[in-house]
């Protein structure tokens, strides 16, 4: 349904530019639920924003993003603009900010109602408070007339995921919807996630850092690391039989709380720092931090290939440990 | 260490000045600002030299006189030479914009920090009167001013810089609010520092390079009020040349001698506008998110 | 809401006596006997001793203050040098002056605002260094010094416009010729203001992750910019026109002046020229009052606009 392939995205900074996102490539089905993982500035929200065209000016975008038939990347504005908001829908990070703090909440949603479907005034209303209860919003006429800064960070959220639901989307992007929650909530919004795929059939993509919310509900799961895609697999077998260096280390950072069994394990770091973005290196970016690197991890760019079923791998030395 | 790594060891605030001079050159307007503001104080200090007459040197057989090579703009209604009032009209403008800013700014700024750094019911009551101050108009102090102690330059000084302190205690205040919550606040209250010491030497330094943008764009209003109050009579008196009063002079005859309202306005309008965008450029480069 | 509208209404009042305060001590600081500045510099003994019972010269201050504030209340501000309610003559002026201030910021609305929102939309661009450009040089241009070039320009040279002078409503074409150009001369400066602020404002709200959002859900660039971001930008600029009302109120006197036209501004400077301190008194008194009351619609109208405030 949605194929990326080689998408790059290179920012034009006065000190020069700054490749964030370098040749990604992957596939979402119909109903699957896509986990993109990696730490801040790995370029995952960037890779998506890219998809719907939503980067600043300065951003240089190339590549192609299939959605049912038509490259995204090339759409006209006014096309790409009955893409957005109802084939495919974004829910962003910060609920406390994005949004409008002076339109009501039921104006936001029923917005996006009459602009796609041309629902009238009334329509939209009613449709918006069965949003509101799908999403599981306590008292929901009530919110319909209430402003964002009257409901809480969870609310908000899923007053968020409420708007991104409005047309029925075929893709929902979720950029890191439960990092700026509280744990507690966090699981609500989750459940909330898994119920819409399950119910809705919506192909969701994640965005988060967080692996612990990829073993939750993911089908798949991309790894990347300093703009490239270093490792993409089924998420049991990624959990089982990690490849990549980058997603042994990453596991291996997982608190796990002690048992009272045996010596306490402690906490794996992975050394070092990323990389800078402003050159592309033609080497493994992950080389200096890593501990299986050679000669060859630090003169090539490794390739993605197929080490086990459809679990790929873009390092020289694969392998659990 | 070597010559080398002494070399590069600059202190973080040099290494911030450099990093600001080259932001302000790469800013041609600014530069540009900059030299016309020079240019107008040099003139108004060196008035006395500069000018072909004397303020008041006055010529009855060449009154309301065209441009000519004696009078290079002409002369007024009593035969004065139109340059060389302008020339002088510099003094009053430069003084009057200047010191109304720098009292302003004395004033304000203590005011605002304070009201900034208590809050509670000291920031209620300097809220208060600093409402009290914005009731009174710049010109409505200047009138009350001038029928208690009579109209002059300094009157006139006083009212622009009484009504320009409103408006700069806001500044003080917000800064000093944000400037309070600042991780190194804490830390110097831990390690035992009195308020003096913290409003002192951590707020204010963080302060002066938004209170010098500020100054930057008081003092063109402060000229511009200047030239209001002697065009209405209460600030500079005749005969002393300023280019309010020059305005007023040209008022009566704008059917003979137009000209004699467009040189002073221009060169208010200069004055003002060199002020503007120096201001404007110092904003955009102490300012963290512009990038050049 | 009701808080917060209650708490401005309170500081309001509490500015208004300090300010009421203020003008009785500027009059009593005249130096000479206040029986003679009140009664306009008249020095028949007879007249003073009236002066003197009037306003109760001989008793202590704060009595002397508020009874002139009682008197105050009930619309007596005293005589003018000409024998003339200066109550009156206040009243029959103001609405000549309401009418330049008020077109002149519907002059400063209609030309600061769209100009400020495309030169934030356009950014970078030549439309926004044009926009940026003519608002700088409108914030330097004396608005007096602009009065006059337009009367040069436009009633000396072309004859179209009459170069001072006041016709009453009861003539709306000949009212609104006479108006033309003080209104513009006097909203030049607001509108250089109120672009600025709206470019930046707009640049803000532009900025902000709720527009990010409304591009995300599809919407027009029109409804992003014109709705979403818009709104948030007027409200903030709203604030902003209280307190260019000073700037107005400042602004009118030298218009006036300019234009030959007897309203309240002018009134004020013929006052201090002729040493009118009753009507000065006056004057000042109901500028300042007027000032406070005008914010206070406005600090109203804000919280009608802002949510945040309206909502809790």
């Amino acid at each position: 349904m949605l194929e990326v392939r080689d998408l790059s995205v290179r920012f034009d900074t006065d000190d020069g530019p700054v490749h964030a996102v370098d040749r990604m490539s992957f596939e979402l089905a119909p109903g699957e639920v896509l986990g993109i993982v990696g730490e801040s500035g790995c370029g995952k929200s960037v890779t998506c924003m890219a998809l719907v065209r939503l980067l600043p000016e300065t951003a240089s975008v190339s590549g192609r993003a299939i959605f049912e038939g038509v490259d995204l990347l090339s759409l006209s504005s006014r096309r790409l603009r009955a893409v957005r908001g109802r084939s495919i829908a974004y829910v962003f990070q910060e609920p406390m900010t994005s949004l409008n703090p002076v339109f009501t909440v039921g104006r936001q949603i029923g917005e996006v109602l009459e602009r796609h479907l041309g629902m009238s005034a009334r329509a939209a209303r009613a449709r918006t408070l069965e949003l509101l209860e799908l999403v599981r919003i306590p008292a929901p006429e009530r919110r319909l007339d209430e402003y964002p800064h009257q409901l809480s960070g969870g609310m908000r959220q899923r007053v968020m995921i409420a708007m991104a639901l409005a047309c029925d989307p075929k893709v929902l992007i979720a950029d890191e919807p439960t990092t700026a929650l509280d744990v507690t909530i966090q699981a609500g919004i989750l459940d909330l996630m898994r119920d819409i795929r399950e119910r809705l059939g919506t192909a969701i993509i994640l965005i988060t850092h967080n692996l612990g919310v990829v073993a939750d509900i993911a089908d798949r799961v991309v790894v990347m690391y300093a703009g490239r895609k270093a490792e993409e697999a089924a998420v049991d077998d990624l959990f089982t039989f990690p490849q990549h260096p980058y997603t042994v280390g990453l596991l291996g950072a997982i608190p796990r709380p002690y048992e009272g069994e045996g010596t306490r394990e402690r906490l794996q770091e992975i050394p070092g720092r990323v990389p800078s973005l402003r050159e592309l290196p033609q080497a493994c970016a992950f080389a200096e931090r890593c501990p299986r690197a050679d000669a060859r991890s630090r003169s090539e760019v490794p390739q993605l290939r197929e080490v086990r079923p459809r679990h790929l791998v873009a390092c020289f030395h694969p392998g659990p440990n | 260490m070597s010559a080398v790594d002494t070399a590069t060891m600059t202190s973080p605030r040099t290494r911030r000045r450099v990093l600001l001079r080259k932001r302000f050159l790469r800013r041609p307007m600014a530069v540009a600002g900059l030299v016309v503001v020079v240019a107008f104080v040099v003139v108004a200090i060196f008035a006395p030299w500069l000018a072909p007459y004397r303020a008041g040197a006055t010529d009855f057989n060449a009154l309301l006189a065209q441009p000519s090579s004696k009078h290079l703009l002409g002369t007024d209604s009593l035969g004065r030479d139109e340059l060389s009032r302008l020339i002088w009209g510099a003094r009053a403008s430069m003084q009057a914009g200047f010191f109304a800013t720098v009292l302003a700014i004395l004033v304000a700024t203590p005011i605002g920090m304070i009201a900034g750094y208590y809050r509670g019911w000291v920031d209620s009551v300097i809220a208060r009167l600093t409402d009290v101050l914005l009731a009174f108009p710049f010109l409505i102090l200047a009138v009350g001013l001038a029928a208690i102690f009579g109209a002059s330059l300094l009157n006139a000084t006083l009212a622009l810089g009484v009504g320009a302190a409103p408006g700069l205690i806001r500044v003080a205040r917000g800064e000093t609010l944000a400037l309070r919550e600042e991780d190194y606040v804490p830390a110097a209250i831990a390690n035992g520092a009195t308020d003096r010491t913290i409003i002192f030497r951590h707020i204010l330094p963080n302060m002066t390079s938004t209170l010098l943008v500020q100054a930057t764009v008081t003092i063109p209003a402060a000229i511009v009020g200047e030239a209001v109050l002697s065009f209405l009579g209460l600030g500079v008196q005749a005969p002393t040349p300023s280019w309010g009063t020059m305005l007023q002079d040209a008022q009566s005859y704008l059917t003979q001698a137009p000209r004699l309202a467009v040189f002073p306005g221009l060169a208010i309008v200069l004055a003002a506008l060199a002020f503007n965008v120096l201001g404007d450029g110092l904003r955009d480069i102490f300012d963290p998110r512009t990038t050049r | 809401m009701g808080g917060f509208l209650l708490r401005k209404v309170g500081a309001a009042l509490i500015v208004l006596l300090i300010a009421s305060m203020l003008v009785f001590a500027g009059v009593r600081a005249i130096p000479g006997d206040p029986a003679i500045a009140l009664g306009a510099e008249n020095r028949d003994p007879a007249v003073l001793a009236a002066i003197r019972h009037k306003y109760l010269l001989d008793r202590p201050l704060p009595v002397q203050y508020a009874h002139w504030i009682g008197l105050a209340l009930r619309g007596d501000l005293g005589v003018d040098q000409r024998q003339l309610s200066v109550a009156h003559t206040i009243v029959s002026r103001l609405p000549i002056t309401l009418e330049i201030a008020l077109l002149s910021l519907l002059v400063s609305i209609v030309v600061g605002i769209p100009a400020g929102v495309i030169a934030a939309v356009r950014r970078g661009k030549p439309e926004d260094y044009a926009a940026t450009g003519v608002a700088l040089i409108g914030l330097s241009v004396p608005h007096f010094w602009l009065g006059l070039l337009f009367i040069i320009w436009f009633a000396v040279d072309l004859h179209w416009l009459p170069a001072s002078g006041y016709v009453t409503m009861h003539h709306p074409l000949a009212n609104l010729e006479h108006m033309v150009m003080p209104a513009i001369v006097l909203g030049t400066g607001f509108a250089a203001v109120l672009m600025r602020q709206m470019r930046s404002s707009m640049l803000t709200s532009l900025g902000a992750d709720y527009v990010r959002t409304a591009r995300a859900k599809g919407l027009s660039e029109w409804s992003v910019v014109g709705r979403h971001a818009l709104r948030n930008s007027l409200i903030t600029v709203t604030t902003l026109v209280g307190l260019q009302l000073g700037a107005l109120i400042s602004g009118v006197v030298v218009t006036e002046t300019i234009f030959g036209i007897a309203g309240f501004g002018r009134l004020t400077i013929d006052a201090v020229n002729q040493r009118d301190y009753a009507l000065i008194q006056g004057v000042v008194l109901v500028t300042a009052a007027g000032y406070v009351v005008v914010n206070l619609l406005v600090d109203v109208v804000y919280s009608l606009l802002n949510p945040r405030i309206r909502a809790s």
